[in-house]
């Protein structure tokens, strides 16, 4: 078992020096870089004064070793070269926490009106609450959330002025990203708990379980419920890495400062060391809930068992 | 998994409740009565800026409000507040109210003019090599008495090769300068001297007539070394770090949210200051910008777009003035520019007929609207010449003057395809759009359909980012480009660089290469005589934009900004950083 999950944390480690090596020459590959825009129009002496600061008038392979030495040795992800004199860890550590926030918040509305609306529609199955649920469900993965977030703004901060139109600080900043980020995911767990639901219902397990006389309660919440969710879990878990991304869009209507801002305008912007410094730390967190998720796995559901290849 | 489940929804029902509650509790925002709009200032070619409504004189008699604030958005989080460092335009903003500048730019009787700030005067040598700063008396926000080594500092700061400042080139015509960069000469060679407590000295090593116009930018402001030793990396970048020497102070910066100053009780003149606060608030979405300006959360905003402009003048709740902006939308010729074995372009009857082809008011109109007004030079209509308006001295219309020139473009087309020996059917001609968004495709969408049905010319459109186009446009990858300059000084001089021969990289290369060109722009930049200065500044565009016609301007832009009705006070600030300390209201709600 140690040595299954070693190998795994062998392979995931590999897998993100792989990311990391393969974004770093991509991205010097396309054209443009972040300092033309910048200093395009200075005498040349202090163009190359400038190329020499950040080190980017070294060959491109030579960049990489520095910057693999920086990262394994110091954990220094380097210094943004739009923002001069913050570093891309300061940025990654302030921005984090509030994208989290917002996906976080969102996730909790989709998932806990997902469940109580996939339910309602397994109990009331072929009734028109299931298929008005369905319906909600579909409207709700169909709509981009970004559409979603516009009509939120318009209507709870210019027409009804109840929230902040944007900014950050207090709850109800969190309030109408969290709803846009959350409606997309209603949709989706809502269907998937109905299907789960049913499938569940459906066992010998549930019948045994009436035949012993429990009451519908007990059946329902203690027997139906628990093994419903089992495979919910894995489907949160993968998400819960894309909570930093997944509100990249809305970061910039909400103008809420978390990573999106960074990310979205170090790639136009060319700012390599924004641009990888935040694709290690998504593709770690992916990884890492992968792992995690392996793990989890072997703990709720004791079917699963390791086999050694 | 059970329990958590049910407690976050009824966090979740709590919400919706009280979002219901909030509905029924909340009256619908009035709808206002339509004013009419009005036609203001758009054929404003003198660029006074804030035309009539924006700003009411002082003494009206109007009380202000008991409390003064004023909230203003940033689309984006300033980088660095260190006027030896940066060029970035939200930066300088910060700078210009946190900051006292050595001069000030403001419009007096609707020109613009220098007037002092923390000189109280200034003497020019004979020569026009020797500038003399005599310092007024004032202080830090801290108390400690300001001299004229702090503002030095910032100049020595900007040359400091390690500090890899975008500024440094702009002083390179002080004696000396180059060489301390390049580490071939010590500090006390450089032409920056501090005789006394209250007196800067710089030194040129040859006559710079735009030099004057450094004096009301970032690059002097001043600095203080025990801030630069304590903060060392941090320094400007970090709020606490930014220490105050002019009407307004730091009280907070929280990145990409807000930033918050307050005023400055040690400021010389912070008794004519009524602004307790000012918060820039970072808002990175156009339509968010509207929406609080609608909301009143915010009380200023400059509007490029039509439709948000008439939109908001509508509401009635807000005064605007339309300005024209000191900068010029032109098309660029690459003379170098090769398709098929043939340089279409290198032939200057060709270069003329596409110039004199293109209807000004057509173009304005269609991809501007009322947003900007058709080029009447290469030279903004809003920049100046020693204290007059350039375009009024020279008096001289490019546009005009090669539209007369060239009656039938199709036919000198046709003249100079004939010198080339190429027919029009042989080459497409590749046209680099300004960037990706909708409105530089549309551009370049407008000028291929244009030039094809004039001319029978055929454009074929590249779109690349920014960074991309950048580079392309610098080694020369293109045939046409479209291209917005805005001046950072208010001379023309500036707008000229970019086509002299022998520079080491030029923004745009077009492999234009004409020395009678040089010559005029040299002896434009290096006399201080205005007669001198006139005529070659003037022959110059003549060459430019006409002649050898490399250039043809299309529009100017207009920048519209939306006041809410309770603010007084702004005067425009062309070229120089926005300063608020005007600023206050009456009558806020």
């Amino acid at each position: 078992m140690a040595k299954y999950f070693l190998k795994r944390l062998i392979y995931a480690f590999f897998t993100v020096f792989i990311v990391i090596t393969i974004t770093f020459f991509l991205m010097h590959a396309i054209p443009g870089d972040p300092l033309g825009e910048l200093v395009g129009r200075l005498p040349q002496s202090v163009q190359e004064s400038y190329y020499a600061k950040y080190g980017l008038d070294k060959p491109v392979y030579q960049q990489y070793f520095i910057y693999i030495q920086n990262l394994f040795l110091r954990g220094d992800f380097g210094e943004s070269i739009v923002y001069p004199g913050r570093s891309v860890n300061s940025i990654i550590a302030r921005g984090a926490p509030i994208s989290a926030r917002i996906g976080i918040q969102g996730l909790a509305i989709g998932i806990s009106l997902g469940i109580t609306l996939g339910i309602i529609a397994a109990y009331k199955r072929g009734k028109w609450m299931d298929y008005f649920v369905m319906f909600v469900a579909l409207f709700s993965i169909s709509i981009p959330s970004f559409v979603f977030a516009a009509v939120l703004q318009y209507f709870l901060t210019v027409r009804y002025q109840i929230f902040p139109v944007t900014g950050w600080g207090t709850f109800a900043h969190t309030v109408l990203p969290a709803m846009a980020f959350g409606l997309r995911n209603i949709g989706v767990k809502a269907r998937f708990m109905r299907s789960t639901w049913l499938d569940v219902m459906g066992q010998d397990y549930v019948l045994a379980a009436e035949a012993t006389g429990m009451s519908k309660f007990d059946v329902t919440f203690k027997v139906i419920l628990r093994n419903a969710l089992t495979p919910l879990v894995t489907i949160i878990i993968p998400e819960l890495a894309f909570i930093f991304v997944g509100t990249f869009v809305l970061e910039t209507i909400f103008s809420i400062p978390g990573l999106g801002t960074y990310f979205i305008a170090a790639v136009s912007a060319r700012d390599y060391p924004m641009i990888i410094g935040q694709t290690i730390f998504i593709s770690t967190l992916y990884v890492t809930s992968m792992l995690v998720l392996d793990f989890v796995y072997v703990l709720i559901d004791p079917r699963v068992r390791l086999i050694k290849k | 998994m059970k329990k958590r489940g049910i407690s976050w929804l009824m966090i979740l029902m709590l919400v919706l409740s009280s979002m219901v509650i909030g509905l029924a509790g909340c009256n619908q925002q009035q709808t206002p009565a339509p004013a009419p709009p009005q036609e203001d200032g758009n054929g404003n070619e003198e660029g006074s800026g804030d035309s009539g409504s924006d700003t009411d004189p002082v003494d009206s008699g109007e009380v202000p409000d008991e409390v003064q604030f004023f909230n203003y958005p940033f689309m984006a989080d300033p980088r660095n507040i260190d006027g030896a460092m940066t060029n970035f335009m939200l930066d300088l903003t910060i700078i210009g109210n946190v900051h006292q500048t050595m001069t000030e730019l403001i419009f007096v009787d609707e020109v613009l003019t220098m007037v002092p700030g923390a000189a109280e005067s200034w003497e020019i040598s004979e020569d026009g090599l020797v500038y003399t700063f005599n310092l007024r008396d004032m202080n830090w926000e801290d108390g400690q008495a300001l001299t004229a080594h702090d503002y030095a500092l910032t100049l020595f700061r900007a040359l400091d090769p390690n500090s890899g400042s975008v500024k440094a080139g702009d002083l390179f015509n002080i004696e000396n300068a180059l060489e301390y960069f390049q580490g071939n000469a010590d500090k006390e060679d450089v032409g920056i001297r501090v005789p006394d407590d209250k007196t800067l000295e710089i030194t040129l090593k040859q006559v710079t007539p735009y030099f004057i116009n450094l004096t009301y930018a970032g690059l002097f402001t001043p600095t203080r070394q025990d801030m630069v030793d304590q903060y060392g990396e941090q320094f400007g970048i970090i709020g606490d770090s930014i220490l105050a020497s002019g009407p307004f102070k730091v009280k907070e910066w929280v990145n990409d949210v807000h930033l918050i100053l307050e005023k400055n009780e040690n400021y010389w003149d912070a008794d004519s200051v009524l602004l307790e606060t000012i918060t820039f608030k970072m808002i990175r979405d156009v339509q968010a910008i509207m929406s609080e300006l609608m909301n009143g959360t915010i009380d200023r905003t400059s509007v490029t777009i039509q439709e948000w402009r008439d939109r908001l003048i509508t509401t009635g709740n807000f005064s605007y003035g339309d300005y024209v902006l000191a900068g010029t939308y032109f098309l660029i010729f690459n003379t170098d520019y090769e398709v098929n074995g043939v340089k279409p372009l290198s032939n200057v009857k060709v270069r003329q007929a596409i110039s004199a082809a293109i209807d000004r008011e057509e173009a304005t109109f269609m991809l501007r609207g009322d947003m900007a007004i058709p080029a009447t030079g290469f030279i903004p209509s809003t920049v100046g010449l020693d204290n007059h308006n350039f375009r009024e001295v020279t008096n001289y219309n490019p546009i005009e003057a090669i539209q007369a020139r060239v009656p039938d473009p199709k036919a000198l087309l046709e003249e100079g395809l004939a010198e080339l020996g190429i027919s029009i059917n042989d080459f497409t001609i590749e046209f680099l759009a300004g960037g990706t968004t909708a409105q530089h495709r549309s551009e370049a969408e407008f000028f291929q359909e244009v030039l094809q049905r004039e001319l029978g010319l055929k454009l074929e459109i590249t779109q690349v980012e920014t960074a991309v186009r950048t580079q392309n446009s610098r080694a020369g990858d293109f045939g046409i480009t479209y291209s917005l300059w805005y001046a950072g000084q208010n001379d023309p001089g500036i707008y000229f660089n970019n086509w002299l021969t022998n520079l080491e990289t030029h923004s745009y290369k077009t492999g234009y290469d004409n020395q009678q060109f040089d010559e005029y722009v040299l002896a434009a930049n290096s006399t201080m005589d205005e007669e001198i200065r006139r005529h070659n500044f003037n022959r110059a565009e003549w060459l430019l934009a006409e002649e050898d016609c490399i250039v043809a301007p299309i529009y100017h832009p207009i920048s519209s900004m939306m006041t809410a009705k309770y603010m007084r006070g702004f005067v425009n600030q062309n070229f120089a950083p926005t300063a608020f300390k005007t600023v206050y209201t009456v009558g806020r709600e």
